[in-house]
């Protein structure tokens, strides 16, 4: 009796375990339907005879199509060019920071990490990057080389600690047809050209449902882009003051709203519209003028093409009352883990990723701003939207890359836009809305600061200053 | 009464131990274990600043403690008041729905099993589709708007996913995967009820609510007691409801949405600041703790 | 209370319209929008009704982010899962229930403690507990002979474990409670028509837990269908579940809710499905509370 029971406790241990090993067993790799690693290629046997290095990035997002194919042909031409072997893996947006900080936690993830530019600032703030200052010049190219908003997301107070890789570029898409109606064929240029003409235009067309494309919903550049064009910024270059409600920078936000409450150039509608809705709107002709990103063809149909097609334009955004042409740059910058064991090899990935023509096979697959400034010279460059997108690139400015920006303070600026159109739609709007609550948001952001320790030591980030 | 002998079997020490041994070993590892661990460096300083070398850090006492509780504008503290108002409307409206559930529930009709298996359906379906469903329907343009707005509760959308009706909107996404709990509890416990209690308050003149006061309510205590307890806890640590609803991407959760859990997920990811959500998650489960040993007390109580 | 319906009774009816509205549409939301195509899915005036019906969705699905992967891994670890889970808390709840021991009540009171405690206390010092271990030589060398040289064999392992030991503690007082239910007689009569205790164990008692049984079986899958924040720090990105995968469907700034829905719908089938295969030995667990003796 006592054998069965020894018996059935084995059949049930052998039960899990073999179900266990069953599910461990090593299975044929596909790479054309599953995702993942790709392992070590090797190409000849002659190249056996050295050590291959192999070196890990880390990209996030969802694995597109598009996405795939960029990342296997540049690691491809690497690998010819090097023999270094790259591997990639794709995180969701949702994990990124969860898998991130179990990383530096454990010294162990890829060595290039793949990081959004207004999270830039939090990382280095957990001191697992490499400080990359003195390979500017050397192993990568020189400040010079990239766009300036790309470039402001490098690094706080003279250091380096991420490379610039692509750019989010949101420029001024706009009807020509329209535009040059009302008698600005190149587009607006400032503030004043940009109410004139959108007026122009609402009377010419009472049909367009908003000339100008604000959505209400959901994360809004546009409120960045009207303070630097009004030579304001959201924290003060020390990094310790708050300065959501400065003059400068109610008068930016009032600007946008006479638009919705005096001129109606912004319809009510945009309350309810997300930045894709905008979008939408406009290849749908509802829309006349908006500031998207260059992945905005993507959204079109082909007969919308079609309909448009020579009748849009794209350009820097406007200038402000104070001289300053400025629009918001966003995107991703390549960061080192300090754990990684293969530095160098990961460096010259990292500058292989800049050169210009990858950056052009980006922008060609991907649809993705470049954010090295020869990347726009090149031919495949001067076709479509893309000579538009590099003056706007020319002028891009950022969010502060602050450490307690991203997801923190940054989460303030949905709740401000809510809470103006929310006033607005619902009648509660007066003179004094856009200063109160800006106030009340700046109060919210100054306590967020304080609570994340106060202006960090070096930083340093200047306001935007006329340049046109 | 039945004469009862301790027979052999029952004293087969090596059965009883390896029956429970592989539970134990896994307890050990998947809890004891990493949960000592995580008590231990409540009490430690481990940081951004030496997060890559856990070995690196000092002690440091009762300092977060200190700091979770004192300090001014105390982040625990505000969000533990969130999620004692979060656990206390999940508890009274769920309860009040299972009951009305349970009560039509336990009349005859036709159809009657087919509704009961329906009601069930909130327990069945994963709840990060449900509770992504329901944020999608909360959206400023989504049909949860246009529902109230056709019956002309509001006149204008009203903005759910930001700002102060966050809370709102994790509230109702708890209870709609909470709520039949109660009901199926308290179903069952109503079956157990004789009918002839009701009939012989029926004669008695007892009307609807004093047959519920009187008859359902107290044979319920038993059965709602352990169901309160059990949504008490799971609300009051849930994490899933608001990080699912509210979070994603780069947004963190909205502060009125700010439970004990995710502020901790906050200290702990965001700020990295890791002793100091350790420290706010050992709070955390002794004032649970505290909590249900009270309720348990009142319970001997009411005897 | 017992009614019985001999004229229409409207509280009852409000009240069961009122129930199942709130129960069903969402659920009808979910289906109805999978549906949809992604403008219909964001238009401003939804329509209840939709007037067309295109399956566009269930192709792009599986396109835009790796599903079937993510599928795939989630039955590996589940399945396992559920077994070792169902076994060890049924095996541990009838010891736990059956006999006395020294460390019994610690055991069953560090148990239950171990719920209080949230997940993200112990989420860092497990998973760096796991890392240094998959660093160990010795280990390694185990892990190459069992799995063959696969990490991901690892991590399903890894998965499942985690999951198991989330799922024991509720599912072990589950088990404890019903096995407390059964008399200790049937047990010693079986007994004394010659079999071990084990053998009364497996061959008289279980069969009068299925109810039970089924409960933790489901409790299981749910755990790990469900489970998110352990899921997106363990697994890497060929082992990921679909609890993760349902939220792929979205850029840094915008989400596409049409596949997001799609894909929810395609995550819950499987539990819904499984559960009215359960339903019979399920609904009777849930009401046998209330059955004494």
């Amino acid at each position: 009796m006592k054998v069965r029971q020894i018996i059935t406790i084995l059949f049930i241990g052998g039960l899990m375990f073999s179900s266990l090993v069953a599910c461990g067993k090593p299975e044929e790799i596909d790479t054309q339907d599953e995702t993942g690693a790709i392992t070590e290629e090797v190409s000849d046997s002659a190249s056996q005879t050295q050590e291959e290095v192999t070196i890990g990035i880390w990209e996030l997002g969802t694995e597109t199509d598009a996405s795939r194919r960029y990342i296997e042909e540049a690691i491809s031409g690497f690998y010819e060019e090097t023999g270094i072997n790259v591997t990639y893996e794709f995180i969701s947006w949702d994990d990124a920071y969860n898998r991130i900080v179990a990383a530096i936690a454990s010294n162990e993830g890829a060595d290039i990490l793949q990081m959004g530019t207004t999270w830039v600032a939090t990382m280095i703030s957990t001191d697992a990057f490499v400080d990359l200052t003195d390979d500017i010049g050397t192993i990568f190219p020189d400040e010079d080389a990239f766009t300036p908003g790309a470039w402001a997301t490098s690094g706080f107070g003279g250091k380096v600690y991420a490379i610039p890789w692509f750019s989010d570029v949101r420029a001024m898409v706009y009807r020509s047809d329209l535009w040059a109606e009302a008698g600005y064929p190149n587009g607006p240029q400032t503030w004043e050209e940009l109410q004139t003409g959108a007026q122009k235009i609402h009377e010419l067309h009472p049909e367009i449902e908003s000339v100008i494309g604000l959505g209400g919903q959901g994360f809004s550049h546009y409120v960045g882009s009207f303070f630097w064009q009004n030579c304001g910024d959201f924290i003060s270059p020390d990094g310790g003051t708050a300065t959501f409600n400065v003059p400068e920078n109610v008068q930016a936000t009032q600007f946008w709203v006479d638009r919705i409450v005096d001129d109606g150039t912004v319809s009510l509608t945009n309350s309810e519209w997300t930045y894709d809705d905008v979008i939408a709107r406009f290849w749908e002709g509802d829309v006349a003028t908006m500031f998207a990103s260059p992945a905005f063809v993507n959204n079109a149909t082909e007969e919308q093409l079609a309909v448009l097609e020579g009748k849009i334009d794209v350009t820097a955004q406007p200038a402000g009352y104070n001289d300053c042409q400025y629009n918001f740059v966003g995107g991703s910058d390549l960061m080192l883990f300090k754990f990684s064991t293969h530095q160098e090899e990961a460096k010259q990935f990292m500058a292989y990723l800049t050169r210009p023509e990858i950056q052009v096979l980006k922008a060609q697959y991907e649809n993705d701003s470049p954010a090295v400034k020869a990347a726009y010279d090149l031919v495949d460059m001067t076709e479509g939207y893309w000579p538009g997108f590099a003056v706007a690139a020319q002028h891009g400015f950022h969010f502060p890359i602050h450490p307690a920006w991203g997801g923190n303070v940054e989460s303030l600026v949905p709740e401000l836009v809510t809470d103006i159109w929310t006033a607005i739609v619902s009648g509660d709007y007066a003179n004094s809305t856009v200063q109160n609550i800006l106030d009340a948001i700046n109060a919210d952001a100054q306590q967020k600061l304080n609570d994340a320790g106060g202006a960090p030591t070096n930083y340093d980030s200047p306001w935007p200053v006329p340049n046109i | 009464m039945k004469q009862r002998f301790v027979s052999r079997p029952h004293r087969n020490k090596t059965l009883a131990y390896s029956m429970i041994g592989p539970t134990w070993l896994t307890m050990l590892v998947v809890h004891f274990i990493p949960i000592s661990i995580g008590i231990l460096i409540s009490f430690r300083n481990l940081t951004k600043n030496n997060i890559s070398n856990i070995f690196n850090t000092t002690f440091i006492g009762f300092a977060n403690y200190y700091k979770s509780l004192f300090s001014m504008k105390s982040d625990f503290l505000s969000s533990l008041s969130v999620t004692l108002r979060f656990v206390i409307f999940t508890v009274i409206v769920s309860y009040l729905l299972g009951l009305a559930c349970a009560i039509i529930g336990n009349s005859k009709f036709k159809g009657q099993t087919l509704f009961r298996g329906l009601m069930l359906i909130p327990l069945i379906i994963p709840s990060i589709v449900s509770l992504t469903c329901l944020r999608f329907m909360f959206q400023q343009n989504g049909i949860i708007n246009f529902l109230l707005q056709q019956l002309q509760i509001i006149k204008d959308p009203i903005v759910w996913l930001v700002g102060k009706n966050t809370f709102y909107v994790i509230l109702v996404g708890n209870i709609w995967i909470r709520w039949p709990l109660y009901f199926s509890v308290l179903l069952s416990g109503m079956q157990a009820i004789s009918n002839e209690l009701y009939e012989a308050a029926s004669i008695d003149g007892a009307g609807f609510f004093q047959k519920l006061f009187y008859i359902t309510l107290p044979a319920l205590k038993e059965n709602t007691f352990i169901t309160t307890i059990l949504i008490a806890i799971w609300s009051f640590n849930d994490f899933n409801v608001p990080y699912i609803m509210l979070g994603g991407g780069y947004t963190s959760v909205p502060d009125p949405a700010n439970l004990v859990a995710i502020n901790i997920y906050r200290k702990a990811f965001f700020s990295l600041d890791f002793s100091y959500a350790a420290a706010q998650s050992v709070l955390m489960s002794l004032l649970s703790f505290t909590l249900i040993l009270i309720y348990l007390k009142l319970r001997k109580k009411e005897g | 209370m017992i009614r019985t319906i001999k004229k229409i009774n409207l509280p009852l009816i409000l009240g069961m319209a009122f129930f199942l509205f709130i129960v069903l549409f969402p659920v009808y939301w979910l289906v109805v929008s999978s549906f949809k195509t992604q403008s219909e899915v964001l238009a401003g005036t939804p329509q209840i009704i939709p007037s067309t019906i295109s399956f566009d969705n269930y192709e792009q699905v599986w396109e835009a982010a790796p599903l079937l992967v993510y599928f795939k891994n989630s039955l590996i670890i589940t399945i396992p899962s559920m077994i070792v889970a169902v076994t060890l808390a049924t095996m541990a709840g009838y010891a736990l229930s059956r006999f006395n021991f020294s460390g019994k009540n610690l055991f069953r009171a560090s148990t239950l403690l171990t719920q209080l405690f949230p997940g993200i206390l112990f989420l860092l010092p497990y998973f760096l507990m796991f890392s240094t271990l998959q660093h160990q030589e010795v280990f390694q060398q185990a892990h190459i002979i069992l799995m063959g040289d696969k990490a991901r064999g690892w991590n399903y392992v890894l998965m499942s474990f985690t999951y198991i030991g989330f799922v024991l503690p509720f599912a072990l007082t589950l088990m404890c409670g019903f096995f407390n239910n059964i008399p200790k007689d049937i047990e010693e009569a079986a007994m004394v028509d010659g079999c071990t205790q084990f053998q009364a164990f497996y061959r008289v008692i279980i069969p009068l837990v299925f109810p039970a049984i089924a409960s933790v079986t489901i409790l299981a899958f749910l755990q790990c269908w469900n489970e998110v924040l352990f899921a997106s720090i363990l697994t890497n990105s060929s082992t990921r579940t679909i609890a993760l995968g349902i939220r792929d469907y979205r850029t840094q700034t915008s989400v596409a809710w049409n596949l997001t829905l799609t894909a929810g719908v395609i995550v819950a089938i499987p539990v819904v499905a499984f559960f009215t295969f359960l339903q019979k030995q399920l609904v009777s667990g849930l009401t046998a509370g209330a059955v004494k003796g």
